[in-house]
This record gives structure tokens, sequence and C-alpha cells, in this order.
């Protein structure tokens, strides 16, 4: 009886949760990162033979249903959300009268031990309530994706108007930014979110970071746990070095134009840091203001009134998604950057792995608070330092002269300066690229998370 | 002793305010030392009054009696034609059918009357007739230019104040101080624009307009007036500027626009009333002007229409009255809120008092019906008729044995808010009314109770004020009563807000409803008190910037005049503070716990 008491328990214990997981897209639409996260979790799961199922909501390359607010188009484990066109993004609510029986239907079918909620957009907060209502044993679990529930400027606590960093919410520093809306209105916001946030059982929170402002902003500490985002998946072994490529080095690029053809980027060639050619430092990701392209490029002009010789910079992403003004201003920043910047354009979000392994070390200047990029789960997977601002979810991914180096954030002259005295001293990124721990690996974030469902779910 | 005559002629002239009779009649009647009376018969009624006459000498009867020139004043609106003419002076009777007697148009009956009186007997009746008809008339055109000296009148605006009242808005220049009277005149009815039915106001843009052409002019030259009882529909209406020079000229009025809701937020948007002119300018003028309209806008009982959203309570224990306009996305707070924190024990009404938003209104019921799953009733109002009456609307539908009436921007902090009031109410039978402890959205008081006070900028007026607004409360559990409590939150038994006949309807718009039925309520023997265990979040507007230019500031002075009128010598008096009840110190948690979801 002992025996079978012990493997029952060893049994439970061990068991996977069945586990609903929904995010605010699709990954065969986009690929933010909450839905990579979401599509990696479910993946893995999967690759454990647990039962999973994925909610994720349609844009616009999926045909909806009439009457038909679930579907299924891309398998049985797999559902697809066709939300309406008034979500109300200021308050996260979603006013299709359809979605809370189509979901409510959907939980009290499926009874999943554990839904992870990957986003709240376009389901609405209201949906934590609806999947109580419908499976109150189900135990919910919502990773936090930036500060969206505190801040109504896209969730980046930045200020709408001087693009200044944002310690703190209150209704008059909100209202501030957004004229259009009085003080009292962010007092509803927040009680509404609060209100269906009560029916979450677990916060999980990337950083440090990120909790402490969540906290800040009154979710109940017994309810936030740190736990790092599944790692982004990476084709192969990521440990060895890419093979060497005799290509030359592509020029610089002036007047924004892509060194790279149609097919995608050229390979560049590869060797270890301080091996007699310049330190690449590689910029992978949208081009936008927030994540501080503007620091870079000022960053590779100062490098060239500097005269440095041993380094690069080459951007690997898109503009072409920004406003017209701003677009303007790369390109002629990128004209008048000199030789030490090279834009390579867009890329394959599946090249990222290759593409960073042929670079030194990853440029993360982003002049917003940043939670746990998934650039920089994607630079520690393939073994690459971080430079990064010295703020926010950032600082406390990279731990100087351990994974990486930090600068002043917004600053292009602290930015030059670290890379000018790494292209002095290329032994000293060589010395970190070599004790650089390599991140979680899938299973073991897979098993932080089994943990953390079954520390919820009743014995 | 009869005598006889026949009438020949007669018409109703609007320009003299009676009939203008011609025809003959026996000799001797003139002679009578009494006076003498007039009796027109009409289909629906006659007519009595003293006449005006003359007598001149006619050829064709000269062997039997005189030629007659009779005037009979008649001021009513609705008239028709006479059937018969009676004259009495001491024994004389003149009797007179007047089916055969010709019907002339005014002026020619006057030009006729004219020329005969010229060889009529003299008296002091006589000169009088010449007066009357030799005055000159409205032909339809505005004459104030052929003035020897000059006088200017400009109607900016005038508005008809149901059923035949005129609301104007105007300005006058008389450089010179000519200006004798300035009448209106519609059909026979005619009213002066003088000190009892107007109020001078500034219009520094006229005066400034004509400083060119003329010195010492006083800014004060516009004018709002009142004329309750002038208007005839299809009647013509003009204004007759006397001189003291003896000259008479017209003004043609002919723009009036209805009235409404509108119309008083224009009215009140001239306003900019000061310590003197407030009280003037609102008995005379604004007061019974803005009344007759709101009366009449409200004449009828407003339609609605009742939808129920979820499974009710069979038996409720209070309904909870919401009224909406513009901002419905209240609605979808208080449910997400509500549907944690109220016991389906009660009912939830919302009032719909804004008919333009009445299909979205509908979509986010069901909406949030199909997220929260709280059920509540939506009734929609088919006009949009302010504060008072759809709250009545609401108390009309309600079932539960007490209402809440409650703000759409209220929203519950204590989940336990409703169950305390109930529980203080149904406590002490003196207290007629609870209110709430209601605080802003940064925890400051907003309302904690409502004591009178006057204030001497406007006009000594009684204001409700709340004490402790913007501060942090101490921590009190109790109850504690108070002069008045907000209609913000507002609990009283269904049966006592009926006998009160709900909320006064007088009000417009929206001020002082919650203070006169508190009052109401007082009148009855009741007290008020509020409950601070129950406490709200009540996200009031903000200040209505620059006050006391602003048509709602005026408005909230208009509804302060009407409750000055009805409560101001009760409000304070000494006798309503004894035997209130004491402070309440509840303990906490005094309130079974109940599961608030059924």
């Amino acid at each position: 009886m002992d025996d079978l008491a012990n493997a029952l328990y060893t049994s439970a214990i061990t068991a996977i949760p069945s586990v609903l997981v929904m995010t605010h897209s699709h990954p065969r639409e986009t690929r933010g990162g909450a839905e990579i996260a979401a599509l990696t979790l479910f993946q893995a799961l999967k690759g454990r033979s647990a039962q999973t199922w994925f909610l994720g909501c349609a844009g616009v390359k999926s045909e909806s249903r009439l009457g038909a607010p679930l579907t299924q188009p891309y398998g049985r484990d797999d559902y697809l959300y066709h939300p309406g066109a008034d979500f109300d993004y200021l308050k996260f609510a979603n006013p299709d009268p359809n979605f809370p029986k189509a979901l409510g239907k959907l939980v009290a079918d499926l009874r999943p031990d554990i839904v992870h909620s990957h986003h709240f957009a376009r389901f609405g907060v209201e949906s934590f309530s609806v999947i109580k209502r419908h499976s109150p044993n189900t135990r919910i679990v919502l990773s936090l994706h930036e500060f969206l529930a505190i801040c109504n400027h896209h969730g980046q606590m930045v200020k709408t108007n001087t693009m200044h960093l944002c310690d703190r919410e209150s209704y008059s520093a909100c209202a501030n930014c957004f004229p259009q809306y009085k003080q009292r209105d962010f007092f509803l916001r927040k009680r509404y979110i609060q209100t269906f946030f009560e029916d979450v059982d677990v916060f999980i929170a990337p950083s440090h970071f990120l909790a402490e402002r969540f906290r800040d902003w009154g979710l109940p500490a017994h309810k936030l746990v740190v736990l790092e985002n599944m790692p982004p998946a990476a084709p192969g072994h990521h440990a060895a070095p890419a093979p060497q490529d005799t290509a030359p080095p592509p020029p610089a690029v002036r007047r924004g134009k892509a060194a790279s053809s149609a097919t995608g980027p050229a390979p560049v060639a590869v060797t270890q840091p301080g091996a007699g050619r310049p330190l690449r430092f590689g910029f992978f990701g949208q081009m936008s203001p927030l994540k501080g392209i503007s620091v870079l490029i000022d960053a590779a002009k100062h490098l060239n009134t500097m005269d440095v010789r041993g380094a690069t910079i080459e951007i690997f992403g898109d503009y072409s998604n920004q406003p017209p003004t701003f677009q303007t201003a790369v390109i002629e920043a990128l004209a008048e950057a000199g030789q030490s910047i090279v834009y390579h354009g867009a890329y394959d979000n599946r090249d990222v792995h290759r593409l960073m392994r042929q670079i030194d070390a990853i440029v993360v200047p982003s002049v917003w608070w940043e939670n746990s990029p998934v650039v920089i789960q994607e630079a520690f997977t393939n073994g690459k330092p971080v430079i990064c601002s010295d703020i926010g979810g950032m600082a406390e991914k990279v731990v100087p002269g351990v994974n990486g180096l930090h600068f002043v954030a917004g600053q292009a002259t602290s930015l030059a300066r670290v890379i000018m005295g790494l292209a002095e001293n290329p032994g000293r990124l060589a010395e970190i690229t070599a004790i650089m721990q390599r991140p979680l690996t899938t299973d073991a974030a897979l098993d932080a998370h089994l943990s953390l469902y079954r520390s919820i779910l009743p014995n | 002793m009869s005598f006889a005559g026949n009438i020949e002629s007669l018409s109703f002239c609007s320009a003299l305010g009676g009939w203008l009779v011609l025809g003959w009649i026996g000799f001797g009647w003139d002679d009578q030392q009494t006076r003498c009376e007039a009796t027109l018969t009409f289909a629906n009624g006659t007519i009595v009054a003293e006449p005006i006459a003359c007598v001149f000498d006619r050829a064709d009867v000269r062997k039997v009696g005189t030629g007659v020139v009779i005037f009979i004043p008649d001021q009513r609106d609705v008239r028709g034609m006479p059937q018969d003419l009676t004259l009495r002076c001491g024994d004389y009777t003149f009797y007179a059918a007047l089916n055969s007697a010709q019907a002339l148009e005014q002026r020619t009956q006057i030009a006729h009357a004219r020329s005969l009186i010229a060889h009529a007997v003299r008296s002091e009746q006589w000169k009088t007739l010449v007066a009357m008809l030799q005055r000159p008339m409205f032909t339809g055109n505005d004459t104030l230019d052929d003035f020897e000296r000059p006088v200017f009148l400009q109607l900016d605006d005038v508005f008809l104040c149901p059923p035949h009242g005129l609301w104007m808005f105007g300005w006058m220049l008389d450089p010179f101080s000519i200006v004798k009277s300035i009448v209106v005149r519609c059909g026979s009815r005619q009213a002066l624009i003088g000190p009892s039915t107007s109020i001078p106001i500034s219009r520094a843009d006229v005066r400034d307009g004509f400083a060119d052409r003329f010195g010492g002019l006083s800014a004060k030259c516009g004018f709002l007036a009142y004329l309750p009882d002038i208007y005839v529909p299809a009647e013509t209406l003009y204004i007759e500027v006397e001189t003291i020079d003896g000259e008479v000229g017209f003004k043609a009025l002919t723009a009036i626009s209805s009235a409404g809701v509108d119309t008083i937020k224009n009215i009140l948007g001239r306003l900019d009333l000061g310590y003197d002119e407030l009280i003037r300018g609102y008995d005379r003028v604004v007061g019974p002007s803005i009344q007759a309209i709101n009366t009449f806008r409200l004449r009828n009982r407003p339609g609605y229409t009742v939808m129920r959203f979820g499974a009710l309570s069979e038996r409720p224990t209070a309904s909870i009255i919401v009224p909406l306009y513009g901002r419905i996305d209240f609605m979808e707070y208080q449910l997400a809120f509500f549907s944690r924190t109220l016991s389906r024990d009660h009912e939830l009404i919302y009032v719909l008092d804004d008919p333009g938003q009445l299909r979205q209104t509908e979509r986010l019921a069901a909406s949030c019906l199909a997220r929260f799953q709280h059920p509540f009733v939506l009734v929609a109002m088919t006009e949009n008729l302010g504060y008072a009456p759809a709250n009545n609307v609401g108390l009309a539908v309600a079932r539960g044995d007490f209402v809440c009436f409650l703000n759409s921007d209220v929203f519950p902090d204590e989940p336990n808010w409703l169950e305390y009031m109930l529980e203080t109410a149904r406590t002490d039978p003196t207290i007629g009314i609870v209110g709430a402890l209601l605080v802003f959205e940064d925890e400051t008081t907003q309302h904690d109770g409502c004591s009178y006070e006057r204030l001497s900028e406007f006009g000594h007026w009684i204001f409700c004020r709340h004490p402790n607004k913007g501060f942090l409360l101490q921590d009190g559990r109790d109850v504690h009563p108070v002069d008045g409590v907000t209609g913000a939150c507002l609990l009283m038994s269904a049966e006592l807000a009926r006998a009160v006949g709900g909320f006064d309807e007088g009000y417009v718009i929206g001020d002082f409803e919650d203070a006169d039925l508190c009052e109401k309520v007082k009148a009855l023997g009741r007290f008020c008190v509020v409950d601070r265990r129950a406490r709200l979040y009540h996200l009031e507007r903000q200040s209505q910037g620059n006050q006391q230019a602003s048509w709602r500031f005026n408005l909230t002075l208009y509804n302060a005049w009407l409750f000055q009128k009805r409560w101001a010598a009760d409000v304070l008096a000494p006798s309503r503070l004894i035997s209130a009840p004491a402070i309440i110190q509840r303990p906490e948690r005094s309130l079974q716990d109940t599961a608030l979801h059924g």
C-alpha cells in the first residue's frame, strides 16, 4: 500500500496539468514577444505529451465565420477568436456580447487545470471572470508583458509629450499625458482592470523590475512571481560558432538603403572578438524611437568623429512601419553616420540565431524601461553579450562584466565610449563571452512553469 | 323703455382693442345720466362692457334718431362674430340683431368712423373716441425712423414661453430721452415693457456702436423682458413706441423662436446679474419665463420603454435608480463593480434620459449582461427631460421597498454600502433619508452631508454646501444627522418617496431637487442622516470654468431662486434642529455577513 501510495503521490506531483494557453494574436499572423512566448510554452507542453490547447486572436489574415466567435483553422487543439472592431483599449474591455458565452463554453468543455494568459488585449480583462464563472476549479496564470495595465501609453511608462521615463502612475500624471481623458477616467480604468485581476491566481513577471512596478500599482505581492518567459526556440546546437564565411563585409550604406538583397542580409565574416578585425555590434528589432535607434546611430557618428576603426555597428531591422517624419530622420542619420554603421535591413525572425552568431555583441539601446526583451533572451541563447541601457528590465537581465555591459540610457556618447573601450580592448569582450552562462533551456524553463502550476492547483 | 335703431356695420379693431359699431339710434338714450352698459352676445357667450359712444346728425334718420359711433372694449383672444347688441342706460334699452350688419375690415371701419365723428356732438366721450380713432395704426412696417428725434430699438431674440408668454432680449437707445412708453401688442392684448416686466442689462457693444454719433450714452441700454400674457397665435405682434411729443411709431416682431431646454440655456447664457440685479432679475424676468417654459415642456407625462436584462429578483428589497445622460459608459463601470458588490436581492434600474444614445446603450447593456451577468432594468425615455423627471420615471418603475437614487458617476468602495444604509433606515423610524459618505478619486471627501448657507453675493439666497469637501475625513464609523443629503446617493422608503411626490420637476435639468426632496421629508417630521460606513466614490463633474458667465451656473441660480421661494422660511428654522437623532456610533461589522450573490 505504501508503494502504491508513493506511486500515486509521485504520479500526482509529476502529472502534467492540462493547460489552455491564451494570447492576443496568433503566431501564424504576428511574431511579437507575447505570442512567441505563448507559442513556445504551448509547443513545449505538447512535447511533454501534456493535454494542452492554444487560444489566439485573429487579425486580418483569418476569415471569421458568421455566428462563430471561435474557430479552429489551425488544428484541433488550436482555437482562434475573431474579435470585433470595438475593443476598448483604455480599460481593456471587450464589448463583444458573443465572446463570454463562447469562451465560457470552451472552458466548460475543456475544463483546463490552468489557463495561462499571455495577454488580455482583444479578449478583455473580463475574460478572467468568465473563465472562473464557467470553470471554477481552473487556475488562471497571467504573464505580464510591458506595463499595459498601468500605463495607457502602450504600456511603456514613457510620457507622451516629452518621451521622458515615467516612474509611477497617478491619475493626474496620466491625464496630463492624455488630455482627452480626465483624472476620473484613469481612476475608473485602474478600478476596472483591478476588479477583474482579482480572478487571476498568479501573475508572472519576467523581471523583478516589472514585478516591483506592479506591486506599487496594487497587485498583491503574494500573487506575483518572477519567472522568465519561455526562451525562444533555437534551431540546432546553439553553442557552436557559425562556420567561417569568406565573403567580405558589405560596404557602409548610404541613404538608408539596405546592404542586403531581397533574399536577406548577406553573410558576414565571423571570427573571435579581438582576432584582428573590427568588433561587430549588432542591433536587432524594430527601428522605432523607443528602441533607441537614434542613440545607436548617433553613437556611430561619434565613433566616426573619433576615427574609431576597431568597431562597426550593424543594424538588422526595419523602419518602414514608423511615422514618415521618423523614417526621414533615420534615412538622413544613416547617410551621415559614416563608415561605422552598416544597415542590413529587415530580417526574418527565423534567421535571428544565424545572424546573431555572426555578431560579437548585441546592442539594446532602448530608451524605455523594457521588461524582458526577447532580443536579450535570443542574445544569451546564442552566447552573445549584451550592451544595453542602464534602466528597467534590461539593466536587470544584463549584469555588467558577467553577461554584458551598461551605458547611460539615451546617451549616444556613453554608448560610443563603451564601444570604443571594447574596440581598444577586445579581450574584455572575449572574457565576458567566455564566462557567460547559457540561459535556461526550454526543458528547464518548462519545468519551472509546471512547478508553478502545481503550486497553485489544489492538492 | 326700448328704443329704435339699427346697426349697419361693425368690426373688431385689434388696434383699438374692441368692437367699433356704426349705425343709428333713437333719440334720448344719451340724455341718461347713468353709466351705460353694452352687451354683445356671441354663440359661446356674452361680453358686457362700458361703451364709449357719440352721436351725430344723420339726415336720413333725423326724424327718429341720430347716427351713432360706439366702441365696445373686448380683450378676449377668440371672439367670433356677435349675434346681437344690447345697450342699457338707466331706463333706456336698445336692442339690435347684427345678422344684417356689415362686417368691415378694421381700417375701413376706423376711417369711416373718423369721418362720421368729425360732425358728432362734442362730449368727453367724443374726445376719447377721437383720440382713439386718430391714433396711428400698425400697418406692418417699422416706423421708428419717422420720429422727429431718433430712437433706436432692436430685439435680438424673442422666445415663446407657452402658452402666452414672450421673453425678449434686446436694446433701446433714446439719445434725447423722448420715449414715453413701449408697449407690445398682439391682437387685443397689450403689455408694457417697464420696470415690472424687464430688467436693464449692460450692452456696451451697442453703446460703443453709437458713441461717435451721440455722446453720454449709457451702457445699460439692453433689456431682458418677460411678458407673461401677451402672445396670441396668428395675431399680429408688434411694438408700439410713444414719445413725449405724442409721436407713435411701430416695430414689427416676426421672428419668434419656440421654447425648450435649449431656450432655457440660451436665456441663461446671456445673464450676468450681480448683487442688486439678481433678485429683481429672477423675480421679474428670469424666474417666471423659465418656469413657464419648463412647465410647458413637461406638460405631458414622459413616455418610456422598459427593458429587462437578466433574471431580476421577484421581490427586491431596494431599487437603485440611476439616471444616464452623456456618459453611458458609466453604466458599464457600475455594472462591472456591482457584479462583485451588489446583492441580487436588489433591483438596479438605469433610466436613459438621452434618447440620441438609445441604440448604443441597448448594445452596451446586452454586452454588459453577457460579460458581468448582473441583472438590471433599462428604462429608455422618449425625451430628454432632466434629473427630476428621469428619477421619477425610475420611481414609477421601481418595485423595491426602498429606493436609492444614485448618480451614474458614483462607484462603490465599501462592498456593503447599501446594506449599511438599509440597516440605518430600518433601525430608526424618524429617519426619512439616508445618505452616504462620498469621496473623490483621491480619497478626499466629496460629500458628508449638506448644510445650508446664505450667500450674500447671490441675493442672500440659501445654497447647499458640503462641509469638509476636499479634506481627508477622519475615520468615523458613525451615522450623523445633516441638513440635507445629496441625490448622488440617497436612500429612502419607496412609500415615502411616492408620498412626497418624488423629485419636484419644477427644477430644471439638475440642482436643488435633492435639497427640495429633503425639505419635503423634513416637513413631515423626519430627519436626514449620513451613514459614513457606506463609502462610495463620487467622480463629480469638475468646476464649471468661468462659472459666473456660464448658463450652467445661471441655471443653478434659477434652481436656487425656486428653492428660496418654497423653503427659505423653513430651512433655517430653529425648530428643525430639535429632536434630530444624535450621532450614532455603530460598531464595525455590525452588519451580518451575507452572501452578496444570490
